[in-house]
């Protein structure tokens, strides 16, 4: 025996890469910007899975997240962006558990379980937030199209900003 | 502090209106225009990239593990160069100056014992340069040595290697081609030489070196930065949709918030855990597979839903199957299993805690805690006790007792010895019949006696000797404890009273004696003695204090064999001692050094140097090449010997 194989685990690097591919279909099917941002996003996250590297995973998030947007701006139906916004946390959140825990614990452990109710988690968080969100956008449309939404963006700055004042 | 709850504040209230003003239009009468939300998706724009900056400095945070899977790594002599040459007798400051006046030291050394000019001194040569072929090493080492050209220090800069430790690099080498040491392995030398020197990097998931799964008994807690970035998405996607009045992308937005204040929200739990371990068979024979079972059980009444165990297989034992690690969820009252095999090793080997890691559901915290086990069961390894097929040639010494040492002494015996003039009451079976008949006179023939001697076995469990050609493989101290637990059995069974000892450990001391109880008792300490199980780490030990200890203890009469790598020059000191006291002195020394790295040929030439010192001085050495078996090396030895 030579030593533990500490490359990230196989279950979530299946998960990220599933859900970085789900991105890509969601957003690029509506974009060519978005299309090309998610290629290059599957391939950075896919590239810091081999490698084990935090920063290539978080510049593949960004750039399918810069996707999803993209795709946004060009007028893509509102539930595919939020597919695949909540797809790009997914891949981003297993992308870097799977890298933790195979710097922790190795490949060769047995550790599905542990990534399942951690995916699970994170899919759930993301379908209510887009589910509420969407209730929201779909009562508001067309009665106070501007008015509503900024206050909203005024309440999400406000989080924002204790988030920032905390990690300083 | 307070800016934080102001902001919640603010966003608390801008939802509430914000969600009202859906509801029920018009409610709250806000004059809101075009200008202020631009303003508003500017200062999201300026946020994000605030955020961006501030984030990127930040650092993801995880506990590293250790792999209590392998065993120990362990050196083998010559990792550290300063080290080999101070072993030379020449410690001092570690200057660059003092460096190439130790290994001047040592080629002078080396040239008077090997080189076979007879014209010129080892000073002359080293001076004249014309030691060695090598025109760097005889450069370096020479009295008037010139400056290094500016364009060769260019050359080696862009190689990657000082021209310093290249010289260096050249005259160990050369020193070792005239000492005789192989000189294997060239490729890539230097740049071993090195990486040991300055430190060699590790690779971005390395793991942790160190013997016991955790180092801290308390629980540390630390926030992962699992989700950083995550408040800099939302903000971008709120701009950009504030800003191009998208409300699709303002709810992608919305999402991004939510993962947010999902990162923000949990705490870590308690690690809630209990750990059982059972262990099959607990008192296995050496190499055979012992089967580890560890259930971890959530005691909590809340779920666990990340829970990642690292169990604490002894240091000296290796996973041969399975593994000792597990990443599961618990549910309150539930349990899960790992199953692994170790195999076995001489000795006995407790569990350390296992190492607990919790992370929330979410996994921005992380608490770390070593976790014992409720049921400590250890496992002891103990040897049988085998005899060597090869006797260890004792030297000659003899105690008024019968036994299978030879003596220079004529008496009853059966090995031929002499003859000698007859006296009365010679008994008639030994009178010289031949030569009566011959001549007429009577003669006795003598025989050599054969004596039992006392001996005591000495391992030498300095941290020298904690060192081996592989890196995970065996010690030179399990290998001289092993070769004594034979030689004792060898000479306990052909009658001889033997002790044994470990050198600079009080404790570990069983007088000579004979018999099966004696048997058991040192069966059971070379097996399970601390100071000699596989897995310590010993110190260097100053034997100084010990050795008078020992001479108190020690019979007048008792032989001494040493077993030892014999890797410092303190330890041949030792047995020079015991030998200048009146113990005869042996020494068995396992060679655990290599020759692929110039410090490690150099390290090779020390332990030459100080055998070839301890034969000048009357002391027998066998020198057991780590590929041979003990019964090899003896055989040679003796062959060497005979008379």
């Amino acid at each position: 025996m030579t030593g533990i194989d500490r490359s990230p685990t196989r279950v979530g690097s299946g998960i990220a890469v599933l859900a970085a591919l789900t991105t890509l279909a969601a957003a690029g099917a509506f974009s060519w910007p978005a299309l090309a941002l998610g290629g290059v996003g599957v391939l950075a996250v896919a590239t810091g899975l081999t490698l084990a590297r935090h920063d290539a995973v978080t510049t593949g998030a960004a750039a399918l997240f810069l996707g999803v947007l993209a795709a946004g701006l060009q007028g893509a139906p509102v539930p595919a962006l939020l597919v695949g916004a909540v797809a790009t946390a997914v891949a981003f959140d297993s992308a870097g558990t799977a890298i933790d825990l195979g710097a922790q614990l190795g490949r060769g452990a047995p550790t599905r379980r542990l990534e399942l109710v951690h995916a699970g988690g994170t899919t759930l968080v993301g379908a209510l937030t887009a589910v509420v969100g969407w209730a929201v956008f779909q009562i508001g449309v067309g009665t106070a199209p501007l008015t509503a939404p900024v206050l909203l963006l005024v309440a999400a700055l406000a989080v924002a900003g204790a988030l920032a004042s905390r990690a300083a | 502090m307070n800016w934080r709850r102001v902001l919640v504040a603010v966003a608390l209230l801008a939802f509430a209106v914000g969600v009202g003003s859906i509801v029920a239009p018009g409610t709250f009468g806000l004059g809101i225009d075009r200008y202020a939300v631009i303003v508003l998706g500017l200062l999201a724009l300026g946020q994000t990239v605030r955020l961006v900056q501030a984030r990127r400095r930040g650092r993801r945070e995880r506990a590293e593990t250790a792999t209590p899977e392998l065993p120990p790594s362990i050196e083998s002599p010559g990792e550290d160069l300063d080290a080999v040459l101070s072993a030379f007798g020449r410690s001092g400051v570690r200057a660059a100056s003092h460096r190439r006046e130790q290994l001047r030291g040592v080629a002078r050394e080396v040239l008077a014992r090997y080189g076979d000019d007879r014209e010129a001194t080892p000073d002359e040569r080293i001076d004249r340069g014309t030691w060695t072929d090598d025109p760097v090493a005889a450069a370096f080492l020479a009295e008037d040595a010139e400056p290094v050209s500016l364009r060769r220090r260019l050359r080696a800069r862009v190689a990657g290697e000082s021209s310093y430790w290249q010289g260096i690099d050249h005259t160990v080498a050369a020193i070792a081609d005239v000492a005789g040491v192989a000189t294997d392995g060239r490729e890539g030398r230097s740049r071993a030489v090195l990486g040991r020197l300055r430190g060699s990097l590790g690779g971005p998931a390395a793991g942790v070196e160190r013997d016991s799964a955790i180092d801290d008994p308390d629980p540390v807690e630390r926030a992962t930065g699992h989700w950083r970035g995550i408040g800099a998405a939302a903000l971008a996607a709120i701009a950009a949709g504030v800003l191009a009045e998208r409300p699709g992308v303002l709810l992608v937005g919305v999402v991004a918030i939510g993962y947010a204040a999902y990162a923000r929200s949990a705490r870590v739990p308690e690690a809630t855990v209990s750990v059982d371990r059972t262990v099959e068979p607990t008192d296995p024979d050496p190499g055979e597979s012992v089967t580890v079972s560890v259930t971890v059980t959530n005691d909590g009444d809340r779920l666990l839903p990340d829970v990642r165990v690292v169990d604490g297989v002894p240091p000296a034992l290796s996973v041969v199957d399975g593994s000792a690690r597990l990443g599961t969820a618990l549910r309150s009252g539930s349990s899960a299993t790992l199953t692994y095999t170790v195999e076995a090793r001489r000795g006995r080997h407790d569990f350390d805690p296992a190492q607990v890691l919790v992370r929330n559901l979410a996994g921005t915290a992380e608490r770390e805690q070593g976790i014992t086990a409720i049921d400590a069961t250890p496992i002891t390894c103990l040897p049988t006790l085998e005899p060597v097929g090869e006797p260890l040639a004792l030297r000659q010494q003899p105690t008024q007792f019968t036994g299978r040492v030879d003596t220079a002494t004529g008496g009853a015996g059966v090995e031929f010895f002499a003859t000698r003039e007859y006296r009365s009451g010679d008994p008639m079976s030994r009178i010289d019949w031949n030569r009566h008949a011959r001549t007429g006179d009577l003669a006795t023939l003598e025989f050599r006696e054969e004596r039992a001697a006392t001996v005591v076995l000495v391992i030498d469990r300095d941290g020298t000797a904690d060192a081996g050609p592989e890196p995970r493989g065996e010690t030179a101290i399990q290998r001289s404890v092993d070769a004594a637990s034979r030689v004792f059995t060898t000479l306990l069974g052909d009658g001889n009273r033997v002790g044994i000892a470990a050198l600079g450990d009080t404790d570990c001391w069983l007088p000579p004696g004979a018999g099966e109880v004696h048997r058991a008792k040192a069966r059971e300490l070379l097996a399970t003695h601390p100071a000699l199980t596989p897995g310590e780490r010993p110190d260097t030990v100053l034997p100084f204090g010990w050795l008078a200890q020992l001479r108190g203890q020690l019979p007048g009469d008792a032989q001494i064999v040493l077993f030892s790598p014999l890797c410092s020059a303190a330890i041949s000191d030792v047995a020079r001692q015991l030998d200048a006291y009146g113990h005869l002195v042996t020494v068995v020394s396992p060679d655990p050094t290599t020759t692929d790295s110039p410090a490690s040929q150099l390290a090779t030439v020390a332990r030459r140097f100080r055998i070839a010192d301890l034969q000048s001085a009357g002391i027998p050495v066998v020198d057991w090449s780590w590929d041979d078996s003990l019964s090899v090396a003896l055989a040679r030895s003796t062959r060497r010997w005979s008379r």
